[in-house]
């Protein structure tokens, strides 16, 4: 759906932006700003006044400041890879993409901390950090493309969080510039006395408090051994049962998910083919990582528990290649299901890990009732359900149903003792979901926190929090 | 920030208020100052309430044994500027001591904020669980004070800080409203992150009175190592060695001076602590073996577990205390400038850089004054603490610089949960800045 239409930058606030970014570092080309009308929930189209791409924190604190002055609204904007609609301009808010930030400004091995510009594509940094056998941990699916900035804004998790935690336990300092364009340094390594803990607050903010122009990451060494091992089930139940054992036995998997009959069959039919059963209920891969003189008996106990529950095969890869293709059906999978219907609403909640198997069970029948196809690939470790509703968006009443479903899922969620979103954010997309999970007094304490950190309202408008509860409904 | 207390509540009639609310026998009187222990969220609320009514100054504190816990302080001294002012109402969590709901499967715990580090771990222990926290202070401080000002021990190198193990919290503000932050998931980004907001916060947005908390399986094998060494320098070589070995420690301390037992005898020591399965535990023991030598003392199990508990004691409570951060890469230089120093007992976090030290109480923090000037041209944080019995002052500090946008900041965020400025964030400017690890 089409949430608006833009009102155009004028060429004075143009000619000045330009003065500090350069010409080629604003676009007002209509055609042009098609790219940026979209983030990676399709559903949601809006294209923005303009884009600004600054280079530097100057630049950034210079075009806020700009904007600050001439009233406009802005939205930071990463890769544009997330998917709760985050950052998408409404309102005919500008946007200020990161793409032109996109340097390490210091790998430090001897305190394993970097230092990054937002722009810097998550794989990227792991990619610079391995010739010093250190890692960046969080690995959202997206991570060949999304940004640092991006993931900070989102809090982003990733399949082995489950071992290593999210983004928010790796990020140790920011600098930041708020929306008047003044310059905020918050924590780092060096001096560890922030409190109240600014960088805790603002990684999650879904850039609704200014945009983060460095940031400092600690990072961790890398694993001596790792093992993975896919178990096929004959239903999803089973896998469930083979996760909750697993769990229950003390074993701390770095990554434990199910890819469901469905995705399975997709992924088959796809040239992203991994070779599981298309017969099969369930897929499970999961995978220990550390001191590689443990991980074998780990993988038996592991292999043990998947039998039990009922597995009719379990593979054991033998080197990263086949590692890698244990893998690919589940890396793959969102982009394989592109086959089975033109568009694709991932939703994202997280349960009880206890709750799973009934959770699953209902959502499968509120798929049923709403006629929609629901595939399922999920973060089961951590009981992060990314149920998709896989439908036709030039059909209204198909989007309608699925609207319906989507709420109804939720609900569901919060009433097994979870919650809206586990790791993509509230965005625009689940806002009006809010009030089901926080009280009117903690979403005026998020109002007012907001307002200490932009009391003008410019930052990101219509995200997050619901009508009524962000300044810019409160006039 | 400090609030303008031109005209004081008459102090009998407002406790008569407040024993109104959590009756006689929940108060008491610590130096004139008074003592209330609530049990409920709505009696926590209502007392903050009277508190904004009659503006009292209140201190949130948990059983006031730790550290840097909430005490009541007169502190004042010649050679330091400034009194720092006393509350009138301390709402301690002392009698909010149970478990709401361990869920074994889901590997999470809600507990009261009262409740005791030890009997936490005592609940969850039977069911192979533990709390992966050892902060300063043993196992008898409370977990609201532990998460109210962020304090963290040597197993942050692997599980993290306290703000790291918390799903949900409730915190009462300063309004009096009962805010239920979070959740109980392990993964959860429904609105702005005022979980990790309040952790570590001192007390500033309110009242901490209950906490969800992730839960780690009990590991397989718990190991200790230690290797003496005759001086601090040759210590830490060993140390920055086997700390930057590529595998998960669980703490890796280096300690100085006179320690509990089992950490007892002489030398400095380097301390390793491997905790995983058996298999992984063995084959991490060959690797820093091979890179320190053989160890001089090899702990498992419970003697391992006791010598995480004497670090927690030996870095609790004392006469002066210091604790300086920098970054791990400078702690040889801090080091050699510490080998003047008369401490009674030294600590490093070989991971993280953080030194806490205790002199003797007769000589005072004059020792100490040599590392300000260190920490100023190396760049870091350091304060000195002098302990009276139940009153704790931070007499000297180096800070990050607080530029005015950051300090506005702060100031707006506090008072968004606490606009009558009862909290200590308000009235006493020392506070924020000087609780986290």
């Amino acid at each position: 759906m089409t949430v608006d239409s833009p009102p155009v930058l004028e060429p004075l606030v143009v000619q000045r932006l330009r003065s500090v970014v350069g010409e080629d570092g604003v676009i007002v080309d209509p055609n042009r700003l098609l790219v940026y009308e979209s983030d990676g929930l399709t559903q949601y189209r809006c294209a923005p006044a303009g884009v600004v791409l600054p280079r530097s924190t100057r630049e950034v604190s210079e075009t806020l400041r700009i904007l600050h002055e001439e009233e406009r609204h802005f939205v930071a904007r990463g890769a544009g890879t997330g998917l709760s609609g985050g950052a998408l301009p409404v309102g005919g808010a500008v946007v200020v993409g990161t793409a032109r930030m996109n340097e390490i400004l210091e790998v430090d091995p001897p305190n394993r901390r970097a230092r990054v510009q937002p722009g810097v594509i998550n794989a990227h940094l792991t990619r610079a950090t391995l010739p010093h056998g250190l890692i960046y941990a969080p690995d959202p699916s997206s991570q060949s493309a999304c940004t640092l900035g991006g993931n900070v804004a989102e809090n982003s998790g990733g399949p082995h969080c489950l071992k290593y935690g999210v983004t928010t336990r790796y990020v140790t300092g920011l600098t930041v510039v708020l929306p008047n364009g003044e310059v905020v340094v918050m924590g780092g390594l060096e001096c560890d006395d922030d409190a109240p803990d600014l960088v805790g607050l603002f990684v999650g903010s879904e850039g609704c408090f200014g945009i983060a122009t460095e940031i400092e990451v600690a990072l961790i060494p890398r694993s001596e051994g790792v093992r993975t091992l896919l178990g096929i089930f004959r239903s999803i139940e089973d896998a469930g049962r083979a996760v909750s054992d697993i769990m229950a036995r003390g074993m701390l998997p770095a990554a434990l998910e199910i890819v469901d009959a469905e995705t399975i069959r997709a992924v088959e039919a796809s040239i992203f083919a991994a070779g599981y059963p298309v017969d099969a209920g369930a897929a499970l891969v999961v995978e220990f990582d550390g001191v590689d003189a443990g991980l074998d008996a780990e993988v038996r106990e592991a292999v043990a528990c998947c039998e039990a529950a009922g597995a009719r095969e379990v593979r054991t890869a033998a080197d990263d290649e086949e590692r890698s293709a244990l893998w690919s059906g589940r890396k793959k999978a969102f982009g394989a299901m592109g086959r089975l219907a033109p568009d694709l609403l991932v939703q994202d909640a997280t349960v009880p890990r206890t709750r799973l198997p009934e959770v699953l069970g209902r959502v499968e029948e509120i798929g049923e009732r709403y006629g929609l196809l629901v595939a399922n690939v999920f973060h089961a470790g951590d009981g992060n359900l990314h149920p998709n509703l896989l439908f036709d968006r030039r059909d209204p009443e198909v989007v309608a149903r699925v609207e319906a479903a989507s709420k109804e899922i939720m609900a569901v969620c919060i009433e097994a003792g979870g919650t809206i979103t586990g790791e993509h954010g509230v965005g625009l997309d689940k806002r009006h979901f809010m009030p089901l999970v926080c009280s009117p007094d903690v979403l005026d304490a998020m109002g007012r926190v907001k307002a200490a950190f932009d009391p003008w309202g410019r930052c990101n408008p219509g995200k997050v929090l619901p009508d009524g509860h962000a300044l810019e409904d409160q006039g | 920030m400090t609030q303008p207390w031109v005209l004081r509540a008459d102090p009998l009639r407002v406790r008569d208020r407040l024993a109104g609310v959590v009756g006689p026998g929940a108060m008491s009187i610590e130096e004139g100052v008074t003592v209330t222990s609530p049990t409920t969220d709505a009696e926590t609320a209502d007392l903050l309430r009277v508190a904004v009514e009659e503006r009292w100054r209140v201190l949130p504190r948990g059983a006031g044994l730790g550290p840097w816990a909430f005490h009541v302080d007169n502190a004042h001294d010649e050679r330091f500027p400034g009194t720092i002012e006393a509350p009138d109402l301390i709402i301690s969590s002392k009698d909010m001591t149970e478990i709401v709901i361990h869920e074994p499967g889901d590997l999470t715990v809600c507990v009261r904020a009262g409740m005791t580090l030890g009997a936490i771990q005592s609940a969850v222990s039977a069911e192979r669980q533990w709390l992966a926290l050892d902060p300063p202070g043993g196992s008898e401080i409370t977990l609201g004070g532990v998460v109210a000002t962020g304090v963290a021990g040597p197993l942050r190198a692997q599980y993290g800080r306290p703000r790291d193990h918390i799903l949900g919290l409730t915190l009462v503000d300063g309004k009096g409203r009962v805010l239920s932050l979070g959740g109980g998931v392990v993964k959860n980004v429904a609105g702005f992150d005022l979980v990790r907001l309040a952790a570590g916060s001192c007390g500033a947005l309110g009242m901490i009175t209950q906490i969800t908390l992730r839960l780690y399986p009990r590991p397989e094998e718990d190991r200790t190592l230690i290797w003496r060494r005759g001086s601090l320098v040759s210590a830490w070589e060993l140390g920055r060695d086997l700390a930057t070995l590529p595998i998960p420690l669980g703490a890796a301390e280096l300690l100085a001076g006179g320690w509990p037992s089992p950490l007892g005898g002489g030398g400095v020591k380097v301390l390793l602590r491997l905790t995983g399965s058996e298999r992984a535990v063995r084959r991490m023991v060959e690797i820093v073996t091979e890179k320190g030598g053989a160890p001089d003392d090899d702990l498992t199990g419970e003697l391992s577990m006791a010598a995480a508990h004497a670090v927690s004691e030996g870095d609790g409570a004392s006469p002066v205390s210091f604790r300086l951060h920098s970054l791990p890469s400078r702690s040889g230089d801090i080091l050699s400038s510490l080998q003047e120093i008369p401490f009674e007992r030294l600590s490093l976090h070989l991971l993280g850089g953080t030194f806490r030290g205790t002199l003797p109480g007769a000589m005072g923090v004059t020792p100490l004054f040599p590392l300000v000037e260190i920490v100023r041209e190396l760049g870091g944080t350091f304060s000195m603490t002098r302990d009276r019995g139940n009153s704790t002052a931070t007499v000297v500090e180096v800070r990050q610089p607080t530029s005015l946008p950051r300090a506005r900041l702060r100031s707006d965020i506090v008072r968004g949960f606490d606009p009558s400025g009862i909290l200590p964030g308000a009235w006493r400017e020392d506070w924020l800045g000087s609780g986290a690890d």
